[in-house]
């Protein structure tokens, strides 16, 4: 064949490609018959190796979990190379990968073609789930539409997010049991989140173990807003998965946050007892269970728990929390009781430290003069022996004060004043018990003696009988109407003790009834509103805690224990921002 | 009919093109894309040369060996001052050529178990590949090994519009640009070089 013919032929099969490769040779080669065999052999050579052509075509095997291996590994948008596939639901798989510019490890979500209504509205969802900043969100960094076929890239778009060391706790519940008190943190922590998405207008519909991660340090962080939708959008399918899924996402009504807070409580209840709320094999019978509301009842917990389970779980919206805020307050109080009970206690002690501080300087204060030497002389007369036992009582002998005293009563078995001495001497030396009699019968013979009324009252006070204590503080007032500051104060606090032994036993009413009485007769201190926000907190009126915890405040500006515990209002009461601001100023107080 | 669509997820071709200038003025980062483009189309080569092996890993179970191919390759090109597009594409192709090549003689070779182990049930023939047409599509290891090799025989002409076309999915009017030739000259390049293909494969067939 010449070169000419060789031209030729290549002109020939050019114009063959540009019109078909179906046009029959001979019609090509009408003027040069002689080469029709050799571009026929020609025009066949290219049909067969046309595949050469096409994209290279590979078949969408990689979303399939039984040929997920790694020759199938490959890299998205020349950025993220997937590693390994970590988790795989219905609508999306959810693989373990490499961010190759930012060089740092990632998650990437690719959902199913199948079950993906449109590239551009995912990519659109994406953006929105984006603009969601919290430390219990797990952060989408990037989200892409493939500018490829799904049928030949396999994804057709993707979302970047950060890789949360750890594991899921679906992976922790498959460990074993997971103690209450961590469950009520996981819970709240999550409820604080999805508080946060849920005043953004975010509904997640999709709250499950698997969808909440517990990094090294053991928090929990939501993720998986795939379809979560904007609140105020027309509801779409109710995608979900089942088990977790309310009753009136179940029957396609409406759903809003209070949705997701049903989805918590499955979640918890499921946490607590290691069972779901409804947990029937057949989806149709399972269906049916979640929305009649058939049964709830989770046994073995405590009251707080099973009633925050049960509130959560309710069949009507309307019964349950109205927000998830609130239902992390009610988590995080029915979780640690002991230490915020702690806290109050703590409260307690100091009133009580201040009782006795107060005892102390009271005496000294009534008894001003000074000796060195202690009297031991034998008392002739009832005033000779009074005389030795201050002088004694002063230089702080009380054992022989009390020897003076009983000298003194020997000798007049009616003197008040040598009962009332003797009382402050047993009592002086810890003898509460035995001061009392003594105490009972100086204010039988001089029962107007405000004093010996006092005193009795801190004997009272110091064996805890707080009833009788008050009686005597509140005899004391009236016997008293010049120049009762003193006795007023002592007054509150015997209340603001009380009030501690009702609220150590679970009795808040009681005990804030008690601290608005100490309130009443100390109203400048701002320890009592601190202990009054307490008791509110525990009866759970928390705009009366705030409220009490904001007088504290301004009366004590640099005392952090009061933003803290205003803190917890505000997040009780849905106010995040205040309840941020409030913690941040604790921290900065020193308070953790 | 149009070539090859250059698969970049992200870029369109006019991104393409100012990668190509600003790789060629020496930019780093179009250097980096350029290279990942080159990654992804030996992953994209990879998947197809063992499409037909779903249980491939039943054979390797100590390396990944895909990874330290594409390890390889980054090595290969990281390095490269990009002289001009058409040296780095060409350089490119050749590594992914030998990365395939040597993927497939690792599962393929002497030592590789793929040759008897056919495993979709089927019994394999006595070539140990499925009974195929020369030519035609490979739909194994053995055929993609002589297709790549056959490759390697083309004329310097030739190759290098397989290696743009096929190897790197280049368009063919972007071929035709990185190459500073005709349309009409690469249409002819690229039937010429499918037509030796076409040939020596049905030649080794025949031996």
């Amino acid at each position: 064949m010449t070169e000419k013919d060789e031209e030729l032929l290549a002109d020939l099969l050019l114009r063959s490609e540009e019109i078909g490769h179906d046009t029959p040779a001979s019609e090509l080669c009408r003027d040069r018959p002689d080469l029709t065999n050799e571009l026929a052999r020609r025009i066949n050579a290219l049909k067969v190796t046309s595949w050469l052509d096409n994209p290279i075509e590979v078949p969408n095997i990689p979303f399939e979990p039984k040929t997920s291996t790694p020759y199938e590994a490959r890299i998205l948008a020349g950025r993220y190379r997937l590693d390994d596939l970590i988790a795989e639901g219905g609508t999306a798989q959810v693989w373990k990968g490499y961010d190759l510019e930012l060089q740092r490890v990632i998650a990437v979500k690719v959902p199913k073609p199948s079950r993906l209504g449109s590239v551009a509205g995912f990519i659109a969802e994406a953006r929105r789930v984006a603009r969601l900043k919290h430390p219990g969100i797990v952060p989408i960094f990037d989200t892409r539409g493939c500018a490829v076929q799904p049928d030949r890239e396999g994804a057709a778009c993707f979302l970047v997010s950060e890789y949360v060391e750890g594991g899921s706790l679906a992976d922790l519940i498959a460990k074993g049991p997971i103690l209450p008190a961590d469950a009520a943190r996981f819970m709240a922590e999550v409820a604080e989140a999805l508080h946060y998405a849920h005043r953004q207008g975010f509904v997640h519909r999709d709250i499950k173990p698997a969808n909440i991660l517990i990094d090294h340090h053991g928090r929990a962080l939501l993720t998986d807003f795939g379809i979560a939708v904007a609140a105020d959008e027309a509801p779409g399918p109710s995608i979900g998965t089942l088990r977790y899924m309310s009753p009136e996402q179940l029957e396609g009504k409406d759903v809003d946050a209070r949705s997701d807070i049903y989805s918590l409580g499955v979640v918890l209840h499921e946490l607590l007892t290691g069972k779901l709320p409804y947990s029937s094999a057949e989806p149709n019978v399972l269906r049916q269970e979640i929305v009649t509301g058939a049964k709830i009842g989770p046994v073995g917990l405590s009251a707080e728990l099973r009633h925050i389970c049960s509130k959560a779980l309710e069949r009507d919206p309307a019964g349950r929390y109205s927000s998830s805020a609130q239902f992390a307050a009610e988590l995080r109080r029915g979780s640690v009781p002991q230490s915020r009970r702690w806290a109050l206690a703590r409260a307690i002690v100091a009133v009580l430290l201040l009782v006795g501080v107060g005892r102390m300087i009271w005496w000294t204060r009534n008894n001003g003069h000074v000796d060195d030497k202690p009297l031991i002389k034998k008392a002739v007369t009832v005033e000779e022996a009074l005389a030795q036992g201050t002088k004694n009582f002063d230089l702080k002998y009380y054992d022989r004060a009390i020897e003076n005293y009983t000298q003194a009563i020997e000798l007049d078995p009616n003197n008040a004043e040598a009962f009332a001495k003797r009382g402050a001497c047993k009592f002086n030396s810890g003898q509460f018990k035995e001061s009392l009699a003594d105490f009972t019968r100086a204010i039988e013979l001089d029962p107007k003696n405000a004093e010996v009324c006092t005193h009795r009252a801190l004997a009272y006070a110091s064996l805890r009988q707080f009833d009788p204590a008050i009686a005597d503080g509140e005899q004391t007032l009236k016997l008293t109407p010049g120049d009762p500051e003193p006795y007023k104060d002592l007054l509150a606090r015997l209340y603001s003790n009380r009030a501690a032994d009702h609220a150590t036993a679970n009795r808040f009413t009681e005990a804030a009834e008690d601290v608005t009485q100490a309130m009443k007769h100390a109203p400048k201190a701002a320890i009592f509103y601190h202990q009054r926000g307490s008791c509110y907190f525990n009866l759970k009126e928390y705009a009366k805690a705030e409220a009490d915890w904001s007088v504290a405040i301004e009366r004590e500006p640099t005392k952090g224990a009061h933003y803290l515990h205003r803190g917890y209002c505000w997040q009780a009461l849905g106010q995040d921002q205040k309840a941020a601001a409030d913690f941040e100023m604790a921290k900065k107080l020193g308070e953790k | 009919m149009t070539g090859v669509p250059l698969v970049r997820a992200e870029a369109t071709d006019t991104q393409i093109q100012n990668l190509i200038d600003l790789a060629a003025s020496g930019q780093e980062k179009a250097r980096q894309a350029l290279l990942n483009h080159a990654c992804e189309r030996l992953l994209r080569l990879t998947r197809k040369m063992f499409h037909g092996y779903p249980n491939l890993r039943r054979w390797e179970q100590t390396d990944d060996v895909f990874q330290n191919s594409m390890v390889r390759l980054h090595r290969a090109l990281a390095d490269v001052r990009v002289e001009s597009v058409r040296h780095f594409f060409n350089l490119a192709a050749v590594q992914v050529r030998r990365e395939l090549l040597d993927l497939a003689k690792h599962h393929f070779g002497p030592e590789g178990g793929g040759k008897h182990h056919h495993t979709d049930g089927q019994p394999a023939d006595e070539e140990g590949g499925a009974v195929h047409a020369a030519a035609e599509e490979p739909d194994d290891l053995d055929g993609w090994t002589r297709f790549h090799a056959q490759v390697e025989k083309l004329s310097d002409d030739e190759q290098e519009v397989v290696n743009l076309l096929f190897y790197e999915g280049l368009t063919q009017e972007e071929a035709a640009g990185v190459l500073g030739i005709s349309f009409r000259t690469l249409k002819r390049r690229w039937q010429s070089a499918k037509l030796k293909l076409h040939e020596e494969l049905n030649r080794d067939r025949e031996r």
